[in-house]
């Protein structure tokens, strides 16, 4: 027992000893919800990816998080667009390079082109974004400059430079193979069949050492990833002499802090105590509760600035307009239905309970913060009074005194009752959905609760099989492509118009707004649309979320924006 | 001896065969279509992608991945299907076509027909080998779809922890149980026993994600007591590269205490409840009177005499646990975000990243089977009557 006690009394002084342990100076400490599958410069779709190729990698351009507005970053100007909005001449800067300094060139922006377009590039889930480029033309006098091609105008031709990295080609292609094919030649598969050269290229650019191994993790941003403990932390850390630091006024180029570590934690418990402890820098993912709470702890806010900032995404109920009539019933096909549900939702109530009042109310598919939303469009507001009205006049009686109400639909009896599909993985849906068959139970209608695993609930949708489905879109500052969610054949190819929304003349508006290069024609066409969704109501719009950003006031120069990730981390700078 | 471990472990190879076989084929039979994880992007709207891009792509890596190949060597289908209907990949289209067959086959929807589709097919590839894999033989599990990276090489780092965590509890609770259970067996009626059996099933009722907290909110909050660092198993800036495996270890303490609390307490009071009472059956037996009566002391008796006796219980209890070495714990990880193999087989699984939870369910298939060899073996280690049967 003796024993016993001394070895107990050890490991507590152990403990006091070690945990006093802290990060070194000039260190940000950033809570990490989850941790990306891979740090590979084109294949990998997780935004914690994209949040630290923010300051590992650069691209043509970048968004302006100030004012919402395309930045040239790698590029002297924006681009020279021809009338016909198909080719984009762009001019490298100059004393730009990589980190063995090689000047950055036209060579490597194709090189860049080719490496995504490649078809046995593991990166599927990006390829359709770069299928409009037709070929890249480099200027034969200067390789700084050169022209893109794209075979159709679109509104996100040059917005789509902001999510790709430019990479070098020094560095992934040596023996530069890809630079013996062109463009089309990489994306055709007959053709490719009898390459092995490309084959193998594609296995080695493929391979585990270019997803997670620091080595060969390389980006012209000036950080550089130098640790990645797997489920625990990645740390960056700022370049020497980087030729960044001559360009300070602009965002991309400033590395304050000297390391940015972003630690994984997902337990929103734990994720509190790591701040209260200051152990955590900045946060921008702790839950409603926690951060109201935390916002209103005197003790705490001395140590932390702790703000909330809109965002473009926002949660929402889809209703199925194209039932089979079998499985489920035809209750929202009717637009009376559809309005109805949209005012019996308890809007207030919800965000009181489920967000202490933080997010915003959305009316239409575009978040209330972009410059082409629809200030004409006024909030449903909830109305059980005017729901039960509305049903009635649909002809939605309770005939056989059920508490539900009916209607003879195809000749045939159907009850207003029905499943709300949401993902069984968060609390949050589960209390919304509640909240929402509660408050239609008051109008004599009856929503049964269908919590379903992440699979399950996009292969329903997906599929139509489903009455009414709640989740959430992300979006960001680009101009809004409407045609996945909305246009008819994204409905019948099972894409991503669960719905069913969306005819003619809703897709020819879509494919002005697409193909709109003028940036005012392209606001009053998405005005426009807004109005046809608003009018149609495929959704019932609840809310944009908003980020609780925390952030410890060790340090200053901080901005927050709409734009993910929220929080530009390398613009923080120490307190002295 | 010998030849009774030869043959348990010559059995490990059909079973193992038949539990991979079956695991595999009912993976990949559940809802959903790996490939559109694999496919979609981050960006929910802004795109250019058609759905015409995104079925091309499907079909470029489901050929790439083996994944367009028939699951196993055979299939038991409708004698009114085609031999080919696994090619059909799409769930709608897959459900008209059966809709279709339901309606013309006649009495052949009620015949069954067996199907040989040979050795190329999804099984015999990720046994032997085939385009993406060298095959469960060449310890090679294959890559995860999601991220696209060798499946030993994700799990080897999880491993490492949640060995590290369950050998270290199942050790801890053994030892603390024994004592306590020896202890409680020594004097029954005793104040200590009562106070002790009492705490231990109130923290035997509690549930671990409770108490995960309950420890957190204690000796991690700066409003209580901050002795315990909240989260993680290592320093924020890690190791460095210059420390020696002790030096890591003792670095690592304060952050694994409060876990290891998590996972040893409920064990507690199951296991020195099973120990106390295996003594005390021992205790009225001839052979401890006799012992007895040559004048040894009562410790003397219960720890070298009745608790040899009273092991196999202990024996059985810690066989069943030994499979849950690789299996880790989802909710302790998660509170304390520890980096273990019960949140990787979660988020491989909610993922359909088939290649990861297939290679889960195997190692964890082998341990359970060596676990009832070990068994065995320490069975016959204690009791020879159990050896001499065997043979």
């Amino acid at each position: 027992m003796k024993h016993f006690l001394y070895i107990i009394s050890v490991i507590i002084i152990c403990v006091l000893i070690f945990s006093c342990k802290k990060v070194q100076n000039n260190t940000l400490v950033v809570q990490l919800l989850s941790e990306p599958e891979d740090l590979h410069p084109t294949n990998g779709s997780s935004a914690v990816r994209a949040e630290l190729n923010l300051y590992t990698h650069l691209s043509l351009l970048r968004i302006n998080y100030e004012t919402g507005e395309l930045l040239p970053c790698l590029v002297k100007n924006l681009p020279l667009i021809s009338k016909d909005g198909l080719s984009y001449t762009y001019e490298i800067k100059e004393d730009i390079s990589w980190d063995n300094n090689s000047p950055i060139t036209a060579n490597d922006v194709l090189f860049t082109t080719k490496a995504n377009k490649c078809l046995y590039t593991n990166n599927p889930g990006f390829k359709p974004f770069w299928n409009n480029i037709k070929n890249i033309i480099i200027d034969p006098i200067n390789n700084k400059k050169f022209t893109i091609l794209m075979k159709r105008p679109y509104i996100l031709n040059t917005w789509f430079w902001t999510d790709f990295p430019i990479i070098q080609e020094f560095f992934y292609d040596k023996s530069k193979i890809l630079s013996k094919y062109t463009i089309e030649q990489l994306s055709d598969s007959s053709f490719l069949k009898s390459k092995s050269e490309v084959k193998q290229w594609a296995n080695d650019f493929n391979s585990p050492k270019y997803n997670n191994d620091v080595n060969f993790l390389s980006g012209a941003g000036p950080y550089k990833v130098t640790k990645w403990d797997k489920g625990i932390s990645i740390t960056l850390e700022k370049k020497q002499n980087h030729w960044t630091k001559d360009c300070q006024e602009n965002w991309y180029c400033q590395a304050n802090p000297n390391k940015i570590i972003f630690k994984l934690n997902n337990n929103n418990a734990s994720a509190v105590l790591e701040l209260k402890n200051g152990l955590v820098d900045v946060s921008t993912v702790i839950d409603y509760a926690s951060f109201t709470e935390l916002s209103h702890d005197e003790k705490f806010t001395k140590k932390y600035v702790t703000e909330l900032a809109n965002t473009y995404n926002y949660t929402y109920v889809a209703m199925n307009m194209k039932p089979d009539g079998k499985k489920h019933q035809k209750l929202f096909s009717d637009i009376n239905v559809r309005k109805a549900m949209a005012l019996l939702t308890p809007y207030e109530q919800i965000n009181k309970t489920l967000y202490e009042n933080h997010n915003i109310r959305m009316v239409g598919p575009i978040s209330p913060t972009k410059v082409d939303f629809n200030t004409d469009l006024k909030k449903i507001d909830y109305n059980i009074e005017k729901a039960k009205i509305i049903l009635k006049q649909a002809g939605w009686e309770d005939t056989d005194n059920d508490q539900i109400l009916d209607k003879i639909i195809d000749g045939k009896k159907v009850k207003l009752e029905f499943s709300i599909n949401f993902m069984a993985s968060s609390k949050i849906w589960d209390d919304l959905a509640k909240q929402l068959a509660e408050s239609m139970s008051k109008a004599n209608i009856y929503a049964m609760l269908n919590p379903l695993d992440y699979n399950s609930f996009v292969n329903a949708v997906t599929t139509h099989d489903f009455d009414m489905s709640l989740s959430a879109w992300q979006s960001s500052a680009s101009p809004e492509d409407f045609s996945q969610l909305w246009y008819s054949s994204s409905w019948s190819n099972n894409g991503l118009n669960f719905t069913g929304f969306g005819n003619s003349k809703s897709d020819a508006l879509i494919d002005s707004i697409n193909t709109s290069i003028n940036e005012s024609t392209r606001i009053n066409l998405s005005k426009r649309f807004q109005k046809l969704v608003y009018d149609e109501q495929p959704y019932i719009f609840l809310f944009t979320q908003t980020r609780r950003v925390i952030v410890s006031k060790k340090w200053e120069d901080l901005h927050i924006y709409a734009e993910y990730p929220g929080v530009l981390l390398n613009t923080l700078k120490l307190k002295n | 001896m010998i030849r009774y471990v030869l043959k348990k472990i010559l059995w490990i190879i059909p079973t193992l065969f038949t539990v991979t076989g079956i695991g595999f084929v009912l993976l990949e039979n559940a809802p959903g279509d790996p490939l559109t994880q694999l496919i979609s992007s981050s960006q929910s709207s802004g795109g250019v992608k058609t759905t015409e891009d995104i079925e091309s792509q499907k079909t470029f890596w489901r050929q790439k991945l083996g994944l367009d190949l028939p699951l196993f060597y055979f299939s038991i289908i409708r004698l009114s299907e085609p031999d080919t209907l696994y090619k059909v990949y799409d769930e709608q289209k897959l459900q008209k076509i059966k809709t279709e067959i339901n309606q013309t086959g006649g009495f052949k929807n009620y015949v069954p027909k067996i199907v040989w589709y040979g050795f190329k097919n999804q099984y015999h590839c990720w046994l032997f080998g085939g385009s993406s894999s060298e095959g469960l033989i060449h310890g090679d599990f294959g890559i995860s779809t999601i991220k696209k990276e060798k499946v030993i090489s994700i799990l080897k780092d999880k491993l490492i922890w949640s060995v590290f965590f369950s050998t270290t509890s199942i050790c801890l609770a053994y030892i603390i149980s024994i004592a306590v259970g020896v202890k409680i067996a020594e004097n029954p009626t005793s104040k200590f026993t009562k106070v002790t059996q009492n705490f231990l099933f109130i923290l035997y009722s509690i549930p671990s994600f409770f108490i995960g907290i309950l420890l957190l909110m204690l000796f991690a909050n700066p409003d209580v007591l901050s002795i315990f660092p909240p989260s993680g198993i290592k320093p924020i800036e890690g190791y460095s590269n210059e420390d020696s495996l002790v030096s890591k270890f003792i670095e690592s303490i304060p952050y694994i205490i409060l876990p290891l609390i998590c996972y040893i307490y409920s064990s507690l009071a199951f296991i020195s409840k099973l120990t106390a009472t295996s003594i005390n059956a021992q205790l009225s037996l001839d052979y401890i009177k006799t012992a007895k009566a040559k004048g040894l002391s009562n410790k003397q008796v219960i720890w070298k005499h009745a608790l040899k006796n009273s092991a196999l219980p202990l024996i059985t209890t810690f066989t069943s646990m030994f499979p849950s070495i690789i299996g880790g714990s989802v909710i302790i990880e998660s509170i304390f975000t520890i980096p273990g193999m019960g949140l990787e087989t979660v988020k491989a699984i909610i993922a359909q990243d088939y290649p990861i939870v297939i290679a889960i369910l195997t190692l964890s298939s082998l341990l359970t089977i060596l676990s009832y060899l070990l068994a065995d073996i320490l069975y016959a280690c204690i009791d020879p009557r159990i050896r001499t049967q065997n043979i």
